[in-house]
This record gives C-alpha cells, sequence and structure tokens, in this order.
C-alpha cells in the first residue's frame, strides 16, 4: 500500500468519524493534525479497535479519555451514564461499528482491489495500556470537542511512512 | 458453549506450537462459556478470524506467563523485563498457535484466514473484545496458566 492510499483511507475515517458521531450524539468534532508513529501506541482511557482484512491488513484504533467515552455513551443512551460499565462499552462498540461500516464501502469502491473486510470491533480500558502490532505504521489524528478529546488511529502493515 | 470440534483445534494448536519448543506438560484445565469476550489480564494478545468463520480468539495471560513464554522461545534465556523484543515474541507466538488452528479448521472444511495479532497490555486493564458467547479454555503448562478465549459470531 502507498502512503497516499494510507492517507485517503485515514481521511475516509476522519470524514465519517465526524459524521457519525455528529448524527448520535450532536456532538461537533474538529480535526486536528495528522502524525505517524510506528510500531505501538500508547493510550490511556477506553481505545476501540477493529482490523480489516483483505489484500492489506491494518487497524483501526479510537482512543479517549474515559470521560469523554462516559459523555458519548450518555448521549448514545440518552440517559446519563456515570459508572464505566457495559453499556458504556456497548455503545462504543455500536459507534466504531457505524463509522467503519460506511467508510469500507467507501473505500472498496475507490480501491476495488483491496477487497477489505471488517472484523467486529472490541473495546477495552484501562489507566495506562499500551497496543503493539509488529511492522505497523500508523496514522493519528487527533480530534476535538466539547467533551474531549478522540484519537483516530489507522495503521497498515509495511507501509513506509 | 461452542461444540468441542470447533475450540479442540485451539487446545491442539497450543500444544503443538509450546511442543515445538520442548515443552510437552500442556494441560486443559476448566472450561467455561461466558457471555461475552473479555478479559482482566495483563496480557493479551487478540487474533482476528475472517473468513468462513468470523471470530476473535484472546490468548489472556499476566506478565510473569508472558515473560516465561518469551524466555522459553529464547531457548532458555531469562528475560526480567517485558520489552519490545518480548512484545514481538509474544505476538509471534499467537501468530504460529493460531495459525496451527487455522490449518485445523480447514481440515474441518472452514476455511479461515487470521488477522495480524495486537497485543495489548496494561495494568488494571478491562477489556471487551466481542458481544458473543464465549468459551474461556485455561490451558496449564509449567509457564503458568494460559487462558484461550475463543469466540465465534458466524459460521459455525
Amino acid at each position: 500500500m502507498e502512503k497516499t492510499e494510507l492517507i485517503d483511507i485515514l481521511n475516509a475515517f476522519i470524514s465519517s468519524s465526524i459524521e457519525i458521531i455528529e448524527q448520535t450524539t450532536g456532538i461537533e468534532m474538529h480535526k486536528g493534525k495528522i502524525e505517524k508513529r510506528s510500531g505501538c501506541l500508547e493510550a490511556s482511557g477506553v481505545v476501540t479497535i477493529l482490523d480489516l482484512v483483505g489484500k492489506e491488513k491494518g487497524k483501526v484504533l479510537l482512543n479517549m479519555p474515559i470521560d469523554t467515552a462516559k459523555a458519548i455513551a450518555s448521549r448514545i443512551n440518552e440517559e446519563e451514564l456515570e459508572d464505566m460499565d457495559e453499556r458504556v462499552l456497548f455503545a462504543l462498540t455500536e459507534l466504531t461499528n457505524m463509522i467503519s461500516g460506511g467508510v469500507i464501502t467507501t473505500i472498496n469502491n475507490k480501491y476495488r482491489d483491496f477487497s477489505l473486510r471488517l472484523t467486529p470491533p472490541g473495546v477495552f480500558w484501562g489507566e495506562s495500556v499500551e497496543i503493539s502490532s509488529t511492522n505497523f505504521n500508523v496514522l493519528s489524528i487527533t480530534m476535538t470537542s466539547e467533551v474531549g478529546n478522540i484519537g483516530v488511529n489507522v495503521g497498515f502493515q509495511g507501509v513506509n511512512l | 458453549m461452542i461444540n468441542e470440534k470447533y475450540y479442540a483445534p485451539f487446545v491442539q494448536g497450543l500444544r503443538e506450537v509450546l511442543g515445538n519448543f520442548q515443552l510437552s506438560n500442556v494441560q486443559v484445565g476448566k472450561i467455561t462459556s461466558k457471555p461475552c469476550l473479555s478479559s482482566a489480564e495483563e496480557v493479551n494478545i487478540h487474533v482476528g478470524i475472517i473468513k468462513e468463520i468470523q471470530g476473535s480468539i484472546t490468548y489472556s495471560m499476566n506478565y510473569d506467563v508472558a515473560k516465561n513464554i518469551v524466555s522459553l522461545m529464547m531457548g532458555g534465556m531469562e528475560v526480567q523485563n517485558f520489552d519490545e523484543i518480548s512484545k514481538s515474541a509474544v505476538c509471534e507466538f499467537a501468530n504460529m498457535t493460531s495459525g496451527h488452528c487455522a490449518f485445523q479448521l480447514g481440515r474441518l472444511g472452514k476455511t479461515v484466514d487470521i488477522t495480524p495479532p495486537t497485543l495489548i497490555h496494561g495494568k488494571n486493564l478491562y477489556m471487551m473484545l466481542s458481544r458473543v458467547e464465549t468459551t474461556e479454555i485455561e490451558v496449564l503448562t509449567s509457564l503458568g496458566k494460559i487462558c484461550v478465549n475463543v469466540c465465534m459470531e458466524t459460521g459455525i
């Protein structure tokens, strides 16, 4: 995969995240700067992850502080969620599903030979979590909002950034 | 709970890989069913399954067991820190084991592919990777306890 194609995929995820979060929660998101990382992503708070598989293998991670996760889940569930319970995790999993569903169609229409498929998303949280995967280069962007920052990270195996 | 014929390849895969490193005493402990794929262990390696079966496998353990696995893979060299080499080694361990499982599932008539492993580790970690009923298999070895969580969303 070329760097430009990865940027295209990241941009598709950014647009979809902004659109879906605004539609489901009414929270307006603002784009930050794109950064590159290699190998691992250190995050504290809540992280959702899904794998992209096809001609190329990749991962998408959304990370956010616990308070932001609770605020987003509260808006989706239309009730105040104060504890990090399963309802918060379910809401975030569903949000990630919605964000990625549309993106995959867009990418597969544009790059037909990729034939990307998604695995179901997972979610985890902790005080200090590190996620790593061998030979992965990741492009990250932090989006800001009234409820906190959300990071969108997209990485594919073997892409030179 | 998943039919035994579908989770047996995962135990077999683990046995074969550990056997390749000259570790033969691998026992299966408790096999339990839980409503979702969750783990509160310190080290978790997640591998996705796609194609004819869609699902996830997670190998969960604590830091000591992870370091013991790395030490075994490095021919008995003492591993003190869970550093970059250790992280890469445990991912490779999960990759090899899942590769064996994929092959065994192929022999059952289910063509599957696996995604590259993702290592998720940290203290006070809680993860929920799937909302589908999951079979947790405790595998007891001289290195310590490894929990293999298998969940299959479609295809069985």
